[in-house]
């Protein structure tokens, strides 16, 4: 099973592993990592799952869809160069170890 | 061929008669207190009830609840005339967001989407705390005060319709009418016209709206109502699309927000010892409103099309029934919700239905959430002794058929 690596806003990390398909705001959210919200349950509506991506895997992932990219501008935390959609990275073999790193916001 | 002669009434197969429940979904009773119906239901298949002559099934279970409402191959938001929820038109008829599956409601969802996200949200968090204490200054010169009317109803006017849609006030009646007339659908038998308290409420609402969309030709503006208006123009949406964006975004927000803050804050009194908890520690503010927002979903059901046959937990949909997804039952599910009937602030629940779950996942939650959050952070700080006036006061709830809206909740706050 591929492993995520959460880092969070207090310096910890949590790795957890992720069944291929599910998404890594899934994972957050089936194990309470705190800091990822997915209010909408992952359809790219909310944008509270915002994750900054390791910059060695982000050139891994597809590019952002039309709707998750106009999300990315308005989310709580600024947008980064690698910032994406936690509901919209979902997880394959070639993502294993992938790092995540939560923002200090996801809502107001 | 007549319009009647296209319309495809599927015949439904002999349904299993142990799978029926004997209840009326829309009752004052339920409205009032849904919790010993959800408690039963959270953990069972799905059931049958009979509305108007037809079989509907009731889903309940968290994660049924959550497919029903994302598998749009098999369950359907587009309204299907004839298959047994035609009663159920809160915008006459008009093609609201709601009643669209993907690929179009895509359409519809974009030009709405970007006035609400997280970062436009914010730039009203300034303006909700400011319009929250001006209210409560205005309950604390009175000592005793109605929740809904004089408290969440005003407070949520100013928001929605003042601040965030900029409309004078003296306007502001229009929408309120419609908003309260809402809860006249639905009480007449199919087939019968609308209440004419209903139809004068939306008429002047569609008239408005006309005003709106005239003055905005000659004077454009790039905002919410601006682009909405520019798709009809360009020919992304309809022009009766456009009216029922309008409609529901003006009017969706003001029943729904102003209903949950009263209801947040009903629950909190009937709780003094959780009431309590929270004033001595203000940290738990965040999960104090989602277990509000848990155990007091506004909406109870929200319905749906089966246009695939399929079986849920054992039971058979067939194409041709209609499905309430219960949001207020999947809140108790007990594999998510340990011991849901019990109001614990301290629990923190996540991934609640209130405000639906995927491609129709409330658009408006992000401007809703604040908006209940600093009213009940506010008031309870504000008065450390607010409590029901009459801890016996009948309660009576409005709104839609499917939602529960408490009208009256005397509250002391000296
Ligand atoms: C506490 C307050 C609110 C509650 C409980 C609530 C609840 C809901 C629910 C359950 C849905 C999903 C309906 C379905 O799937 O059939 C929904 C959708 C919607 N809500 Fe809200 N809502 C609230 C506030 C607002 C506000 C403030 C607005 C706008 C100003 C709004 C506008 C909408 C719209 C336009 C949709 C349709 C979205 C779509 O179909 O894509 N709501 N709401």
């Amino acid at each position: 099973m591929p492993k995520i690596i959460y880092q969070l806003n207090d310096g910890s990390t949590r790795t957890l592993e992720a069944k291929v398909g599910e998404s890594v705001m899934q994972v957050a959210m089936s194990n309470s990592v705190p800091g990822i919200i997915g209010r909408c349950g992952g359809f790219c509506n909310c944008g509270t799952c915002h994750v900054y991506v390791g910059n060695e895997w982000v050139k891994q992932l597809p590019d952002p869809s039309f709707d998750e990219d106009a999300l990315l501008d308005e989310v709580a935390a600024e947008r980064l160069l690698h910032s994406r959609l936690g509901c919209q990275i979902k997880m394959t073999d070639a993502l294993d170890g992938i790092t995540v790193v939560v923002p200090e916001q996801q809502e107001f | 061929m007549t319009a009647k002669a296209t319309i495809d009434i599927p015949v439904i197969p002999p349904l299993d008669p142990a799978r029926f429940v004997d209840v009326d979904l829309y009752s004052q009773e339920i409205k009032a207190d849904p919790s010993p119906w959800f408690l039963q239901w959270a953990d069972k298949p799905p059931f049958y009830v009979m509305i108007h002559g037809r079989p509907n099934a009731v889903l309940c279970r968290h994660e049924q609840v959550k497919w029903a409402l994302s598998d749009y191959d098999s369950i359907s938001a587009v309204p299907q005339p004839g298959w047994g929820a035609d009663y159920l038109d809160w915008f006459n008829g008009l093609p609201i967001v709601i009643e669209f599956d993907p690929p179009e409601h895509t359409r519809l969802r974009r030009l709405m989407q970007p006035a609400f996200t997280p970062r436009r949200v914010s730039q009203f968090q300034e303006g909700i705390n400011q319009l929250v204490d001006e209210m409560i200054e205005m309950v604390a010169a009175k000592g005793e005060f109605d929740m809904p009317t004089e408290f969440a109803q005003p407070l949520v006017a100013r928001l929605l319709l003042g601040t965030f849609f900029q409309f004078p006030m003296e306007d502001w009646p229009i929408f309120i009418n419609f908003s309260h007339a809402l809860e006249l659908v639905a009480t007449v038998p199919p087939g019968a016209p609308k209440p004419q308290a209903y139809l004068d409420a939306y008429n002047a609402v569609y008239k408005y709206c006309e005003g709106i969309i005239e003055q905005r030709r000659r004077e454009p503006k790039d905002d919410l109502v601006g682009n909405i208006i520019a798709a009809e123009e360009g020919g992304t949406i309809t022009t009766e699309e456009l009216f029922a964006t309008l409609i529901v975004l003006f009017t969706g927000g003001l029943g729904t927000v102003s209903g949950t803050i009263g209801l947040c804050m009903l629950r909190l009194c009937r709780h003094p010892d959780q009431l309590k908890l929270l004033q001595d520690d203000p940290t738990l503010l965040q999960p104090a409103i989602e277990e509000c927002l848990r155990i007091d979903s506004l909406g109870n059901f929200r319905h749906r099309y089966v246009v695939k046959d399929c079986v849920v937990d054992g039971v058979p949909l067939y194409r041709g029934m209609i499905v309430h997804c219960s949001m207020g039952a999947s809140n108790y599910d007990p594999e998510f919700y340990p011991d849901p009937g019990k109001f614990d602030i301290k629990r923190n629940p996540r991934d609640i239905s209130t405000f639906g779950h995927a491609t129709h996942f409330c658009v408006g939650q992000g401007l809703a959430r604040p908006a209940v959050r600093e009213s009940i952070s506010r008031l309870v700080k504000r008065f450390p002794k607010i409590r029901l006036s009459d801890p016996n006061e009948t309660i009576v709830y409005g709104g839609m058929a499917t939602e529960r809206m408490p009208l009256n909740i005397r509250l002391r706050v000296d």
